[in-house]
């Protein structure tokens, strides 16, 4: 494939995750060596062999999992690796005021003193974009940049993309949200299965016509898979899954199913809860779940999700506040009695919470049920119910390879997904929590997760979804909460949708009533 | 088949590459003949580990065979027991740098039971074998405690408390308190001496010293191996140890399992102190001078961390120094075979290392780097 | 094929090899041979000595000095034995051994020495020198005891010596085996001349002890020590400090343990604390050159070399005389099992020669001279346990 990059152009490059755009970038971020053909940087061929060469030809990335060290400063992390020194020490202050000069100059709000584990995403990725910048990045490439942002957030990226246009640099945008594609790029470039397959301008083409160059033969593969296991899959998921409206004849997403309200799963008053920095996270959340719904958690990230679902699967303790979740208190909730209840959890942070990667496919499918069949047989392991149980798993959900005795950090991001998907939903929870269950998957893993919940949905189960990306939540859930700084904010039923509105409690806004 | 050969090769070739590092510095020692001296070591060391095969041919006494295998064997023992504390510590997570210190409380515990407990046969050995491994554990259990409840550094705690164990039990409950009785004037190194019925029974008469021990470290290696592999409980250990937040997530109590694998650790070198002290010295000598607990950390990671594998390495380097001592019968230092040992170790260690500078080394670098511009293609990839 | 070939080309560089070794000294448990049968070839003598190795200026190095220097006449370079001259033996000679310089002719023994790394290493050690076809395997410290015993008693047919230390049995009761000598040493005849020296030398009317384990072995150093301070000056042995580091292989617990000693006025110490005597030696070397009239009193060998100007003495122990001895017993077809307990009269512990100057030398050596022959004579019987310095009386010089 072949692809010209002009000055002072924003790009975007859409495609599934696997067809080729993530690769494309790290060639021209000198991770990848192109097994043939060459980069050219202002008409001169280059080699990039490492990440090094292509900052000192001024092309900065940010990558979709932030490459920041927590405990350090903004500051420090901006310019870790050319620091400023005096006298052979570290010039702290002087790494300040040239952070904070990059910050005004690019026009971006962020305190160069504030460590970064105390940011939120949003702020953690403008350091990152400042990183790159303060780095001399002329070239600018977004891996995913808008997966974790508020609309609000999302809208403020795209001016700062913008305002760096404006000033003269480039800016390579990696989406698959078709929608703010749309409206930010100058230019589209469509991957499939490693060949650029379209180049178009927004002004000439519709999100519809795009996600059609996307998905191509992959449409046919994931529909035709579900009509094989005899499931019904929506065929809407996949345009929702790109964060196009379903049915949209008035821009308003369709109903969802599940509008049977069942017996309540899980009623919570004054919930509170301290986050991982010692401070309250959670400051008095009320919260019901029933049977067979969906029940949205929307905000900004940092203002209380985690520790709630955190709390709701027993890994973090109440400060105050009581529940009934499955006919036990909340109060005291350890991880084990959770999930004997038959509480189920996707957590956010896969690797750390949901799966041990060294562990091969089967033991993280057996991993929280190990102890029963048919993963077990009294003390000991039950190795053929085991391999048995995974290669269904594996080939109901369509997990790639179907192999289950590779280590799970064999499989891609979405494969990973599906497996701690399957493995929850196999369990066949009363109340599952899940926590961003699509970030940084491809097209069809997002449809088949969102069929998946569903499908619980339909089977009884209470979910309860954490997601970032608000159009999931509006896409999914039949009821929304919205929080700020640990309190509810907001609550809509899907008859009530109102983005903008949303957007606004997201960011702190009261309402009325409850 | 061949993702285990896959996993034993960097142990193998480092093993082997020692082997030939070490030659090539006995050789290099010599003023003449380097190379056949350093071969007849190799052969000494083989043959003292592995019976004296030539000298049996020729028609000496079975013995030549039987008492290098006994040593090599209780030395495989030791290694082995040792081994195991390090990797079940690792395999949850847990650096056990204190093997030495537990052994020691091992070896105290049941040179205590051993001769002043009075007890039948059938008992007395298992009550010498379990006294051992509670002090082990208990000694491991403290470093445990300290990093469950107050957040202390394993590798800290267990390190200090190998100093801890040297103080309170060589230099005083040996000396002191627990000192053996002799007659008047006469000197004795170390505590009383054990009674006969907890000396473990030699397997092959006086013929070799091989003695129950060995059966001992075989079953400990295996039943570690089945409990981690086979067993719901091993199998929540090694999530813990490799992704303790998803295992906590999981419902599995991490803290349990933790303290668990601690404390069998701590039972694992307090039994190969056991096995020392019923085995073969009869009693807690003056000092436990050797340091079989710091060499369990080279066998475990030489062993891949795995019972079995540990099993192999403990084996191959108790051959090794059971038949090393055997080199200066050619004027070759005896401290060979622990050169052997510490190469490989370090081979193992700096194999990523090692992996990571080759691959640099195999991306030829470009010279000068273009300014920065803001136009970049990418044509026919 | 090819690795047959190997195999193959193995065994013959093994039988090789073997064979080869079948001609030279060490011949082998397969044949084995009567000393006085072969009495061309020299015999083999075997030494274990302990973890504490060779070169420890002490111990193992009086016992390797005895069987390669003296009996054997060869002395240990860069990992050979090379031939010595008389004049190396003259050299390595205490001044008080003089006259027996003649009598130590080399031997037709071939030493073989192993050192050991660890306690369990002493058995398997002496039995591969009895395989090795060891007529006489020496152990060397009473850390070897046990391991003696148990060789001894697997193989009735070899010779042991067992330098330190009886043969004791399970209850530490003393055990008698046909074939183990075993050497003792009267360590309280030789300590009471050093300590009597040392109290001839005090100004402070302060002394120290330091010893390592206080083991009743070691205890026989500080009686006697005692004894001769009480001799020469009784004040002094009223105030004697006496500190046991719990070790013997920790120099910064001596050296700690002086350097209190010395602050507190003591101006002789003596120690018997193996390498953790070293560090004595430092921290009186060290309040030497702070400007303090310090001496330090050495054991085993002479120290003298370690710090020359602030060793007072030592007290010498002649394992390196009890090896040429039993050397040259067997040699001679004489050995015998017996209990050998070596004191002054013996030459089995003596006072080392006083390289230092100080006020009165000359009056204070012949007044230890005298002592020594009345501990010689029997005159004078110096006490070995503490129970016994109590009533101990000696008559000053």
């Amino acid at each position: 494939m072949s692809l010209d990059i002009g000055a002072g152009e924003l790009l975007a490059v859409v495609g599934e995750n696997g067809a080729g755009k993530s690769s494309l970038m790290n060639v021209l971020y000198g991770l990848y060596h192109p097994d043939s053909g060459e980069v050219s940087v202002d008409g001169r061929s280059v080699r990039l062999k490492s990440p090094g060469d292509a900052i000192a030809l001024g092309i900065g990335m940010v990558h979709q999992h932030f490459m920041l060290v927590p405990t350090l400063t903004v500051a420090e992390n901006v310019v870790l690796g050319r620091e400023p020194t005096r006298r052979g020490l570290f010039d702290w202050e002087r790494a300040v005021r040239e952070v904070a000069a990059t910050c005004e100059r690019f026009g971006f709000v962020l305190d160069p003193r504030a460590r970064v584990d105390t940011l939120t995403v949003g702020s953690q990725q403008k350091v990152e974009i400042v990183k790159a910048l303060h780095r001399g990045a002329q070239v600018l490439i977004l891996d995913e940049p808008t997966a974790v942002l508020t609309p609000q957030e999302a809208d403020e990226l795209a001016r700062v993309m913008r305002g760096l246009v404006a000033q003269g640099r480039t800016v390579v945008l990696i989406s698959h949200k078709l929608k703010e594609v749309l409206g930010v790029a100058d230019r589209i470039a469509v991957m499939r299965r490693g060949r650029l397959v379209a180049e178009v301008r927004p002004s000439e083409t519709s999100a519809t016509a795009l996600a059609a160059l996307m998905v191509g033969e992959s449409q046919r593969a994931v529909t035709g898979h579900a009509a094989a296991s005899g499931e019904k899959l929506p065929s809407d998921a996949l345009m929702e899954a790109v964060g196009l409206p379903v049915r949209g004849d008035d821009g308003r997403p369709a109903p969802g199913g599940g509008e049977k309200p069942g017996d309540v799963l899980l009623e919570a008053t004054g919930l509170q809860a301290r986050g991982d920095n010692g401070c309250p996270a959670l400051r008095g959340v009320d919260l019901a779940v029933r049977e067979g719904e969906i029940v949205g958690i929307a905000g900004v990230d940092g203002n209380g999700q985690r520790e709630l679902a955190e709390v709701l699967t027993g890994l973090r303790p109440l400060t105050a506040g009581r529940g009934t979740l499955l006919g036990g208190a909340l109060t005291g909730l350890t991880p084990a009695q959770a999930r004997a209840r038959g509480v189920g959890h996707v957590p956010e942070d896969r690797l750390r919470r949901a799966v041990v990667k060294a562990l091969s496919v089967e033991e993280n499918i057996a991993l929280g049920r190990h102890t029963g069949p048919p993963f077990a047989r009294g003390l000991w392991i039950d190795f053929a119910g085991r391999r048995e149980r995974a290669q269904t798993l594996l080939a109901s959900y369509d997990v790639r390879p179907p192999e289950p005795t590779l280590p799970l950090q064999a499989l891609s991001g979405g494969n990973q997904q599906k497996v701690v998907v399957a493995r929850e939903l196999d369990a066949r929870p009363r109340l599952l929590v899940v926590v961003q269950p699509t970030r940084g998957l491809d097209i069809g893993a997002v449809a088949q997760v969102h069929a998946r919940l569903r499908e619980a949905r339909a089977q009884g189960t209470g979910v309860v979804l954490v997601s970032l990306d608000l159009e999931e939540v509006l896409a999914l859930a039949d009821r929304v909460y919205v929080l700020f700084e640990g309190r509810v904010t907001g609550q809509f039923t899907r008859a009530e949708y109102d983005e903008r509105e949303m957007g606004r409690r997201m960011l702190g806004a009261e309402q009325a009533h409850g | 088949m061949g993702e285990r050969t896959r996993q034993a090769l960097p142990s193998v070739l480092s093993v082997l590459l020692s082997l030939v590092v070490c030659w090539q510095l006995i050789a290099l020692t010599r003023d003449t003949d380097g190379t056949a001296v350093a071969t007849a070591a190799y052969l000494e060391m083989l043959w003292g580990g592995i019976g004296d095969w030539p000298r049996f041919i020729e028609g000496a006494a079975v013995t030549v065979l039987t008492r290098p295998l006994g040593e090599a064997a209780m030395k495989a023992a030791l290694l082995t027991l040792t081994g195991l504390s390090v990797a079940v510590a690792f395999k949850v997570g847990l650096f056990n740098i204190g093997a030495q210190g537990q052994m020691l409380l091992g070896a105290l515990a049941a040179a205590v039971v051993g001769a002043h407990v009075t007890l039948p046969g059938v008992l007395h050995i298992p009550a010498a074998l379990l006294g051992a491994a509670v002090a082990g554990a208990a000694w491991a259990g403290i470093a445990g405690a300290l990093k469950l409840y107050r957040g202390v550094h394993e590798v800290i705690s267990t390190i200090m408390l190998n100093w801890v164990a040297v103080r309170l039990v060589d230099n005083w409950l040996v000396v002191g308190p627990l000192r053996g009785v002799a007659e008047a004037g006469a000197s004795i190194s170390g505590t009383a001496e054990i009674h006969p019925t907890s000396q473990l029974p030699r397997l092959l008469g006086d013929s070799s010293r091989l003695n129950l021990g060995f059966i001992l470290a075989v079953v400990a290696a295996v039943t570690v191996w089945a409990w981690l592999a086979r067993t719901r409980s091993g199998f929540e250990t090694r999530a813990v140890g490799l992704g303790d937040e998803a295992a906590r997530a999981a419902g599995i109590p991490v803290a349990r399992r933790a303290g668990f694998a601690m404390a069998l650790a701590g039972a694992l070198a307090g039994l190969a102190g056991a096995v020392l002290v019923l085995g073969t010295e009869g009693r807690y000598p003056g000092t436990l001078g050797a340091p079989y607990g710091f060499d369990g950390i080279a066998i475990a990671l030489i062993g891949n961390n795995h019972p079995l594998g540990v099993g192999a390495a403990a084996l191959f380097f108790g051959v090794l120094r059971a038949g090393g001592t055997r080199m200066q019968l050619l004027d070759v230092h005896k401290s060979f075979p622990e050169l052997i040992q510490g190469l490989a170790l370090l081979f193992v260690a700096g194999r990523l290392i090692w992996l990571a500078a080759l691959r640099r080394r195999s991306t030829p670098t470009v010279a000068t780097a273009a300014p920065p511009a803001p136009a970049a293609q990418v044509p026919h990839a | 094929m090819t690795l047959r070939l190997q195999v193959l080309a193995l065994t013959a560089l093994l039988c090789a090899c073997s064979k080869q070794k079948e001609e030279t000294p060490p011949s082998g448990a397969s044949a084995p041979a009567s000393a006085q049968q072969e009495a061309k070839k020299p015999l083999p003598v075997g030494l274990v000595i302990d973890v504490g190795g060779r070169g420890d200026h002490s111990f193992n190095d009086a016992a390797l000095r005895g069987l390669e220097l003296w009996a054997a006449g060869k002395r240990y370079e860069g990992g050979k034995y090379v031939d010595a001259t008389p004049d190396d033996v003259r050299k390595s000679l205490p001044g008080h051994l003089a006259s027996i310089a003649s009598t130590l002719q080399p031997l037709p023994i071939q030493p073989v020495v192993l050192q050991s790394k660890a306690q369990e290493d002493y058995v398997p050690n002496l039995q591969l020198l009895v395989d090795r076809g060891s007529q006489l395997t020496i152990g060397n410290g009473y850390l070897l005891a046990n391991a003696v015993r148990s060789s001894a008693q697997e193989n009735p047919q070899a010779r042991f010596l067992l330098i330190d230390s009886q043969v004791l049995d399970a209850q530490g009761k003393t055990l008698r085996l046909p074939n183990v000598r075993t050497v003792l040493f009267k360590e309280h005849e030789g300590s009471f001349l050093v300590g009597a020296l040392a109290g001839l030398v005090t100004k402070t009317n302060k002394v120290g002890f330091v010893g390592g384990i206080e083991v009743p072995l070691i205890q026989r150093f500080e009686v006697g020590y005692r004894a001769g301070v009480k001799t020469t000056k009784p004040e002094a042995a009223q105030a004697l400090m006496s500190v046991y580091t719990g070790s013997f292989n920790d120099m910064a617990a001596g050296k700690q343990v002086a350097q209190d000693l010395i602050a507190k006025g003591a101006d002789v110490i003596f120690h018997a604390a193996g390498s953790d005597g070293i560090g004595v030696i430092q921290a009186v070397k060290e309040a030497r050159a702070a400007g303090k009239s310090v001496y330090a009193i050495g054991v085993d060998s002479d120290q003298s070399h370690v710090a020359p100007e602030a060793i007072l003495t030592s007290m010498l122990k002649h394992t390196d005389l009890v090896v040429y001895q039993a050397a040259k017993d067997l040699v001679d077809g004489k050995f015998t099992a017996t209990e050998q307990v070596l004191g002054l009269k013996e030459n089995g512990v003596a006072m080392a020669e006083v390289r230092v100057d100080f006020p009165g030398k000359a009056e204070a050596l012949q007044k230890v001279e005298a002592l020594r022959q009345r501990v010689v004579s029997g005159q004078l019987q110096v006490p070995s346990v503490p129970a016994d310095l109590a009533t101990f009386q000696a008559a000053a010089p």
